[in-house]
Protein backbone atom coordinates (compact mmCIF):
# COMPACT_ATOMS: atom_id res chain seq x y z
CA UNK A 1 0.00 0.00 0.00
CA UNK A 2 1.45 3.19 -0.82
CA UNK A 3 1.13 6.87 0.62
CA UNK A 4 -1.04 8.68 -0.92
CA UNK A 5 1.00 12.16 -0.87
CA UNK A 6 4.38 11.24 -1.60
CA UNK A 7 3.82 7.40 -3.00
CA UNK A 8 6.13 5.64 -0.79
CA UNK A 9 5.30 2.89 1.04
CA UNK A 10 2.68 3.70 3.97
CA UNK A 11 2.77 3.14 7.14
CA UNK A 12 -0.63 3.99 8.77
CA UNK A 13 -3.81 2.46 6.57
CA UNK A 14 -7.43 4.31 7.67
CA UNK A 15 -9.87 2.46 5.62
CA UNK A 16 -12.54 5.20 6.95
CA UNK A 17 -10.78 7.70 5.43
CA UNK A 18 -9.68 5.43 2.50
CA UNK A 19 -6.31 6.79 3.88
CA UNK A 20 -2.93 5.47 3.70
CA UNK A 21 0.06 7.53 4.78
CA UNK A 22 3.63 6.81 5.10
CA UNK A 23 5.05 7.70 8.73
CA UNK A 24 6.34 10.86 7.48
CA UNK A 25 3.34 12.35 6.49
CA UNK A 26 1.19 10.91 9.33
CA UNK A 27 3.17 12.98 11.86
CA UNK A 28 2.15 15.77 9.57
CA UNK A 29 -1.69 14.60 9.25
CA UNK A 30 -2.19 14.00 12.44
CA UNK A 31 -1.20 17.45 14.05
CA UNK A 32 -3.48 18.95 11.05
CA UNK A 33 -5.94 17.09 11.76
CA UNK A 34 -6.22 18.18 15.69
CA UNK A 35 -5.82 21.79 15.13
CA UNK A 36 -8.97 21.37 12.61
CA UNK A 37 -10.48 20.00 15.35
CA UNK A 38 -9.72 22.06 17.99
CA UNK A 39 -11.02 25.00 15.50
CA UNK A 40 -14.21 23.15 14.94
CA UNK A 41 -15.68 22.60 18.18
CA UNK A 42 -13.92 25.60 19.17
CA UNK A 43 -12.20 24.36 22.05
CA UNK A 44 -9.34 26.97 22.86
CA UNK A 45 -6.99 29.30 21.23
CA UNK A 46 -3.70 30.15 21.39
CA UNK A 47 -4.13 32.88 23.86
CA UNK A 48 -5.61 30.58 26.60
CA UNK A 49 -3.72 28.41 29.34
CA UNK A 50 -4.35 24.77 28.80
CA UNK A 51 -3.72 21.85 31.26
CA UNK A 52 -3.76 18.33 30.02
CA UNK A 53 -4.58 15.48 32.08
CA UNK A 54 -1.61 13.00 31.90
CA UNK A 55 -1.74 9.48 32.41
CA UNK A 56 1.43 7.88 30.52
CA UNK A 57 -0.49 6.08 28.82
CA UNK A 58 -0.79 6.66 24.85
CA UNK A 59 -3.47 9.25 24.16
CA UNK A 60 -2.61 11.59 26.85
CA UNK A 61 0.77 11.84 26.16
CA UNK A 62 0.18 12.06 22.52
CA UNK A 63 -1.98 15.09 23.11
CA UNK A 64 0.40 16.64 24.96
CA UNK A 65 3.21 16.03 22.08
CA UNK A 66 0.91 17.17 19.69
CA UNK A 67 -0.51 20.45 21.67
CA UNK A 68 3.52 21.21 22.43
CA UNK A 69 3.96 20.55 18.32
CA UNK A 70 1.10 23.44 17.46
CA UNK A 71 2.58 25.84 19.84
CA UNK A 72 -0.34 26.01 22.46
CA UNK A 73 0.07 26.56 26.44
CA UNK A 74 -0.13 23.24 27.29
CA UNK A 75 1.20 22.43 30.94
CA UNK A 76 0.52 18.68 32.55
CA UNK A 77 -1.14 17.38 35.20
CA UNK A 78 -0.38 13.82 36.95
CA UNK A 79 -2.19 12.54 39.01
CA UNK A 80 -0.58 10.08 41.46
CA UNK A 81 -3.31 7.73 42.04
CA UNK A 82 -1.43 4.41 44.41
CA UNK A 83 -2.09 1.76 41.97
CA UNK A 84 0.36 -1.38 42.20
CA UNK A 85 -1.77 -4.26 40.79
CA UNK A 86 1.69 -6.48 40.79
CA UNK A 87 3.13 -3.79 38.18
CA UNK A 88 3.84 -1.32 39.85
CA UNK A 89 1.68 0.60 37.82
CA UNK A 90 1.23 4.10 39.22
CA UNK A 91 5.10 4.29 39.71
CA UNK A 92 5.86 3.00 36.38
CA UNK A 93 3.01 5.30 34.72
CA UNK A 94 4.26 8.68 36.64
CA UNK A 95 8.07 7.98 35.59
CA UNK A 96 7.54 7.77 31.71
CA UNK A 97 5.21 10.96 32.46
CA UNK A 98 7.96 13.00 34.02
CA UNK A 99 10.48 11.33 31.32
CA UNK A 100 8.20 12.81 28.68
CA UNK A 101 8.13 16.07 30.38
CA UNK A 102 11.77 16.71 31.28
CA UNK A 103 12.46 15.78 26.98
CA UNK A 104 10.21 17.66 25.73
CA UNK A 105 11.07 20.87 28.42
CA UNK A 106 7.48 21.05 29.81
CA UNK A 107 5.74 21.67 33.03
CA UNK A 108 4.48 19.26 34.61
CA UNK A 109 1.94 19.18 38.23
CA UNK A 110 2.20 16.18 40.34
CA UNK A 111 -0.53 15.69 42.32
CA UNK A 112 -0.23 12.55 44.74
CA UNK A 113 -3.90 11.20 46.07
CA UNK A 114 -2.29 9.56 49.33
CA UNK A 115 -0.80 12.51 50.29
CA UNK A 116 -3.29 14.66 49.63
CA UNK A 117 -5.94 12.53 51.11
CA UNK A 118 -4.40 10.04 53.52
CA UNK A 119 -5.07 7.08 51.07
CA UNK A 120 -3.96 6.00 47.65
CA UNK A 121 -7.57 4.58 45.37
CA UNK A 122 -7.91 1.29 45.86
CA UNK A 123 -7.24 2.37 49.82
CA UNK A 124 -10.21 5.09 49.56
CA UNK A 125 -12.87 2.79 47.74
CA UNK A 126 -12.03 0.36 50.57
CA UNK A 127 -13.27 2.65 53.38
CA UNK A 128 -15.89 4.29 50.99
CA UNK A 129 -17.48 0.74 50.35
CA UNK A 130 -18.04 2.59 46.79
CA UNK A 131 -17.53 0.51 43.35
CA UNK A 132 -18.66 -3.22 43.65
CA UNK A 133 -15.29 -4.63 44.55
CA UNK A 134 -13.60 -2.06 41.66
CA UNK A 135 -12.10 1.00 42.18
CA UNK A 136 -13.13 2.36 38.79
CA UNK A 137 -15.82 4.44 40.55
CA UNK A 138 -13.88 5.66 43.24
CA UNK A 139 -10.90 6.58 40.97
CA UNK A 140 -13.10 8.21 38.33
CA UNK A 141 -14.93 10.84 40.98
CA UNK A 142 -11.21 11.22 42.50
CA UNK A 143 -9.83 12.18 39.20
CA UNK A 144 -12.91 14.36 37.76
CA UNK A 145 -12.69 15.97 41.75
CA UNK A 146 -8.64 16.89 41.19
CA UNK A 147 -8.46 17.95 37.82
CA UNK A 148 -11.03 20.44 38.03
CA UNK A 149 -9.55 21.51 41.83
CA UNK A 150 -6.00 22.22 40.07
CA UNK A 151 -7.17 23.74 36.67
CA UNK A 152 -9.55 26.06 38.71
CA UNK A 153 -7.01 26.81 41.50
CA UNK A 154 -3.63 27.16 38.73
CA UNK A 155 -5.87 29.75 36.99
CA UNK A 156 -5.93 27.27 33.57
CA UNK A 157 -8.51 28.46 30.67
CA UNK A 158 -8.87 24.85 29.86
CA UNK A 159 -8.35 21.42 31.10
CA UNK A 160 -8.03 18.63 28.20
CA UNK A 161 -7.92 14.83 28.23
CA UNK A 162 -6.56 12.33 25.42
CA UNK A 163 -10.18 10.95 25.08
CA UNK A 164 -9.97 8.89 21.54
CA UNK A 165 -13.01 8.07 19.62
CA UNK A 166 -12.78 4.56 20.79
CA UNK A 167 -13.64 5.57 24.39
CA UNK A 168 -16.22 8.18 23.31
CA UNK A 169 -18.09 5.49 21.23
CA UNK A 170 -17.74 3.15 23.85
CA UNK A 171 -19.37 5.66 26.03
CA UNK A 172 -21.69 5.93 23.78
CA UNK A 173 -22.66 2.99 23.30
CA UNK A 174 -23.46 1.90 26.74
CA UNK A 175 -25.35 4.97 27.52
CA UNK A 176 -27.62 4.15 24.04
CA UNK A 177 -28.01 0.07 25.40
CA UNK A 178 -29.63 1.78 28.33
CA UNK A 179 -30.83 4.92 26.96
CA UNK A 180 -28.97 6.91 29.64
CA UNK A 181 -30.73 10.05 28.06
CA UNK A 182 -29.03 12.76 30.36
CA UNK A 183 -25.73 11.29 29.89
CA UNK A 184 -26.32 11.53 26.12
CA UNK A 185 -27.22 14.73 26.25
CA UNK A 186 -23.90 15.87 28.17
CA UNK A 187 -21.56 14.05 25.50
CA UNK A 188 -19.35 15.70 23.41
CA UNK A 189 -15.98 17.02 22.19
CA UNK A 190 -16.62 20.15 24.44
CA UNK A 191 -17.74 20.71 27.88
CA UNK A 192 -18.56 24.27 28.54
CA UNK A 193 -17.25 25.49 31.65
CA UNK A 194 -19.98 26.27 34.36
CA UNK A 195 -19.80 27.49 37.99
CA UNK A 196 -16.66 26.22 39.75
CA UNK A 197 -16.28 23.82 36.84
CA UNK A 198 -13.52 24.23 34.47
CA UNK A 199 -14.18 23.65 30.78
CA UNK A 200 -13.43 20.11 29.16
CA UNK A 201 -11.84 19.13 25.91
CA UNK A 202 -10.85 16.33 23.88
CA UNK A 203 -9.02 17.29 20.87
CA UNK A 204 -8.42 13.67 19.85
CA UNK A 205 -12.16 12.76 20.01
CA UNK A 206 -12.32 12.04 16.45
CA UNK A 207 -8.99 9.59 16.40
CA UNK A 208 -9.84 6.08 16.37
CA UNK A 209 -7.48 4.58 19.72
CA UNK A 210 -5.44 2.68 16.96
CA UNK A 211 -4.16 5.80 15.51
CA UNK A 212 -3.24 7.45 18.80
CA UNK A 213 -1.17 4.12 18.91
CA UNK A 214 0.29 4.24 15.96
CA UNK A 215 1.28 8.44 16.72
CA UNK A 216 2.57 7.27 19.83
CA UNK A 217 4.79 4.26 17.81
CA UNK A 218 5.68 6.45 14.96
CA UNK A 219 7.12 9.55 17.66
CA UNK A 220 8.80 7.38 19.60
CA UNK A 221 7.06 8.39 23.01
CA UNK A 222 7.44 5.54 25.35
CA UNK A 223 4.39 5.32 26.83
CA UNK A 224 2.86 2.35 29.34
CA UNK A 225 2.01 -0.26 27.68
CA UNK A 226 0.04 -1.93 30.61
CA UNK A 227 -3.33 -0.28 31.60
CA UNK A 228 -4.59 -0.24 34.87
CA UNK A 229 -4.91 -3.48 36.30
CA UNK A 230 -8.02 -2.89 37.47
CA UNK A 231 -9.51 -2.53 33.50
CA UNK A 232 -9.89 -5.89 33.26
CA UNK A 233 -12.67 -7.51 32.19
CA UNK A 234 -14.60 -3.78 32.52
CA UNK A 235 -17.49 -2.71 30.38
CA UNK A 236 -15.53 0.08 28.70
CA UNK A 237 -13.25 -2.47 27.11
CA UNK A 238 -15.81 -4.91 25.72
CA UNK A 239 -17.78 -2.62 24.26
CA UNK A 240 -14.98 -1.29 22.73
CA UNK A 241 -13.99 -5.25 21.32
CA UNK A 242 -17.72 -5.01 19.87
CA UNK A 243 -17.19 -1.52 18.32
CA UNK A 244 -13.85 -3.38 16.51
CA UNK A 245 -15.66 -6.33 15.22
CA UNK A 246 -17.81 -4.47 13.97
CA UNK A 247 -15.52 -1.94 12.37
CA UNK A 248 -13.52 -4.37 10.71
CA UNK A 249 -16.58 -5.85 8.86
CA UNK A 250 -17.34 -1.85 8.04
CA UNK A 251 -14.90 0.57 8.22
CA UNK A 252 -16.35 3.39 9.17
CA UNK A 253 -19.00 2.27 11.21
CA UNK A 254 -17.31 3.86 14.33
CA UNK A 255 -16.66 7.17 13.11
CA UNK A 256 -20.21 7.44 11.63
CA UNK A 257 -21.75 6.04 15.35
CA UNK A 258 -19.96 9.00 16.85
CA UNK A 259 -20.71 11.65 14.22
CA UNK A 260 -23.87 11.04 13.78
CA UNK A 261 -24.39 11.03 17.28
CA UNK A 262 -22.93 14.40 17.60
CA UNK A 263 -25.06 16.10 14.59
CA UNK A 264 -28.10 14.78 16.16
CA UNK A 265 -27.20 16.36 19.69
CA UNK A 266 -26.27 19.63 17.82
CA UNK A 267 -29.59 19.65 15.93
CA UNK A 268 -31.33 19.10 18.77
CA UNK A 269 -32.96 15.95 17.67
CA UNK A 270 -32.07 13.59 20.61
CA UNK A 271 -34.97 13.23 23.02
CA UNK A 272 -36.96 16.31 22.76
CA UNK A 273 -41.02 16.33 22.15
CA UNK A 274 -41.05 18.72 19.33
CA UNK A 275 -39.75 15.72 17.55
CA UNK A 276 -42.86 13.69 18.43
CA UNK A 277 -45.08 16.41 16.45
CA UNK A 278 -42.33 16.73 13.89
CA UNK A 279 -42.41 13.07 12.79
CA UNK A 280 -46.08 13.42 12.06
CA UNK A 281 -47.09 11.77 8.74
CA UNK A 282 -48.73 12.81 6.23
CA UNK A 283 -50.85 11.05 3.50
CA UNK A 284 -49.22 10.93 0.15
CA UNK A 285 -51.02 13.01 -2.07
CA UNK A 286 -50.82 10.12 -5.04
CA UNK A 287 -51.17 6.83 -3.34
CA UNK A 288 -52.23 7.84 0.02
CA UNK A 289 -49.82 6.13 2.23
CA UNK A 290 -48.68 7.62 5.06
CA UNK A 291 -45.38 9.43 4.53
CA UNK A 292 -43.32 11.17 6.59
CA UNK A 293 -42.76 14.15 3.95
CA UNK A 294 -45.97 16.58 2.92
CA UNK A 295 -44.92 15.54 -0.21
CA UNK A 296 -45.16 12.11 -2.58
CA UNK A 297 -44.21 9.40 -0.59
CA UNK A 298 -40.68 7.46 -1.17
CA UNK A 299 -42.24 4.70 -3.61
CA UNK A 300 -44.20 7.07 -5.68
CA UNK A 301 -41.16 9.57 -5.67
CA UNK A 302 -39.14 6.53 -7.57
CA UNK A 303 -41.72 5.31 -9.48
CA UNK A 304 -42.14 8.70 -11.22
CA UNK A 305 -38.15 9.06 -11.14
CA UNK A 306 -38.06 5.69 -12.93
CA UNK A 307 -41.08 6.53 -15.54
CA UNK A 308 -39.49 9.76 -16.28
CA UNK A 309 -36.21 8.21 -16.94
CA UNK A 310 -38.23 5.41 -19.36
CA UNK A 311 -39.83 8.13 -20.94
CA UNK A 312 -36.31 10.05 -22.07
CA UNK A 313 -34.85 6.80 -22.93
CA UNK B 1 7.31 -20.12 9.92
CA UNK B 2 6.34 -16.68 10.83
CA UNK B 3 6.05 -15.73 14.37
CA UNK B 4 3.38 -13.46 16.12
CA UNK B 5 3.85 -11.83 19.43
CA UNK B 6 0.80 -10.82 21.14
CA UNK B 7 1.25 -9.69 24.94
CA UNK B 8 2.51 -12.55 26.57
CA UNK B 9 1.56 -15.18 23.48
CA UNK B 10 3.57 -16.63 20.42
CA UNK B 11 1.60 -17.73 17.72
CA UNK B 12 3.11 -18.89 14.49
CA UNK B 13 1.64 -19.00 10.91
CA UNK B 14 2.91 -19.99 7.72
CA UNK B 15 4.79 -17.78 5.65
CA UNK B 16 3.56 -16.46 2.28
CA UNK B 17 0.23 -15.25 3.67
CA UNK B 18 -0.35 -11.73 4.36
CA UNK B 19 -0.76 -10.14 7.85
CA UNK B 20 -4.60 -9.52 7.28
CA UNK B 21 -4.71 -13.72 6.81
CA UNK B 22 -2.55 -14.05 9.46
CA UNK B 23 -4.29 -12.07 12.40
CA UNK B 24 -7.62 -14.04 11.00
CA UNK B 25 -6.12 -17.27 11.37
CA UNK B 26 -5.47 -16.83 14.69
CA UNK B 27 -8.55 -15.19 15.63
CA UNK B 28 -7.46 -11.57 16.41
CA UNK B 29 -9.30 -8.85 15.66
CA UNK B 30 -7.46 -6.94 13.19
CA UNK B 31 -8.55 -3.59 14.31
CA UNK B 32 -7.35 -4.28 17.87
CA UNK B 33 -3.79 -4.34 17.01
CA UNK B 34 -0.66 -2.24 14.92
CA UNK B 35 1.44 -4.80 13.74
CA UNK B 36 5.30 -4.38 13.76
CA UNK B 37 8.36 -5.72 11.82
CA UNK B 38 11.87 -4.86 12.79
CA UNK B 39 10.07 -1.36 15.11
CA UNK B 40 8.30 -0.35 11.69
CA UNK B 41 4.51 -0.65 11.71
CA UNK B 42 3.23 -3.33 8.62
CA UNK B 43 0.16 -2.93 7.17
CA UNK B 44 -2.65 -5.71 6.38
CA UNK B 45 -1.22 -6.40 2.81
CA UNK B 46 2.01 -6.77 3.81
CA UNK B 47 3.39 -10.43 2.66
CA UNK B 48 4.91 -12.34 5.54
CA UNK B 49 8.33 -13.82 4.99
CA UNK B 50 9.71 -17.38 6.56
CA UNK B 51 11.19 -15.80 9.42
CA UNK B 52 9.91 -12.86 9.93
CA UNK B 53 9.13 -12.19 13.96
CA UNK B 54 5.65 -9.69 14.20
CA UNK B 55 5.14 -7.88 17.16
CA UNK B 56 1.17 -7.24 17.78
CA UNK B 57 0.73 -4.23 19.68
CA UNK B 58 -2.68 -4.03 21.46
CA UNK B 59 -4.55 -0.96 20.80
CA UNK B 60 -7.19 -1.09 23.47
CA UNK B 61 -6.67 0.48 26.71
CA UNK B 62 -6.81 -1.69 29.82
CA UNK B 63 -6.11 -5.56 30.91
CA UNK B 64 -2.52 -5.64 31.92
CA UNK B 65 -1.09 -8.60 31.21
CA UNK B 66 -4.66 -10.78 30.88
CA UNK B 67 -3.82 -14.18 29.19
CA UNK B 68 -7.01 -14.89 26.69
CA UNK B 69 -8.50 -11.11 27.24
CA UNK B 70 -9.87 -8.96 25.02
CA UNK B 71 -8.58 -9.00 21.01
CA UNK B 72 -9.97 -12.04 19.68
CA UNK B 73 -13.52 -12.66 18.42
CA UNK B 74 -14.73 -13.87 21.48
CA UNK B 75 -12.87 -14.34 25.04
CA UNK B 76 -12.76 -17.99 24.28
CA UNK B 77 -12.60 -18.42 20.31
CA UNK B 78 -10.00 -16.93 20.21
CA UNK B 79 -7.46 -19.90 20.36
CA UNK B 80 -10.06 -22.34 19.17
CA UNK B 81 -7.76 -23.48 16.07
CA UNK B 82 -4.60 -23.35 17.66
CA UNK B 83 -2.70 -26.10 19.77
CA UNK B 84 -1.58 -25.39 23.32
CA UNK B 85 1.28 -23.16 22.42
CA UNK B 86 -1.31 -21.00 20.56
CA UNK B 87 0.36 -22.16 17.15
CA UNK B 88 -2.12 -22.14 14.21
CA UNK B 89 -0.71 -24.34 11.53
Amino acid sequence: MKCRKCGEKASVNMRQHKLALCKEHYLEWVPEQTARFIKKYEMFTHDEKILVAVSGGKDSLALWDILNRLGYQADGLYLGLGIDGGINYSHESQRLTEKFANEHNLKLHIVDIEKEYGQPIPGLAEISHRGYGKPCAVCGLAKRHEMNRIARDLGYDVLATGHNLDDEAAVLFGNTLSWSSEYLLRQGPVLPASDGLARKVKPLCRFYEREMTAYSLARGIEYIYEECPFAEGSQSIYYKELLNQLETKRPGAKLTFYLRFLEARKRGDLFIENNVARAHLHACPKCGQPTSTEDLCSFCRMIEKANSTQAAA
Amino acid sequence: MVKLILREKEYEVKPGMTLLSALQKINVVPESVIATREGEMILDDEILKDGDVVKLIAVISGGAGIGNRGLGIGYESRITNCDSRGRCL
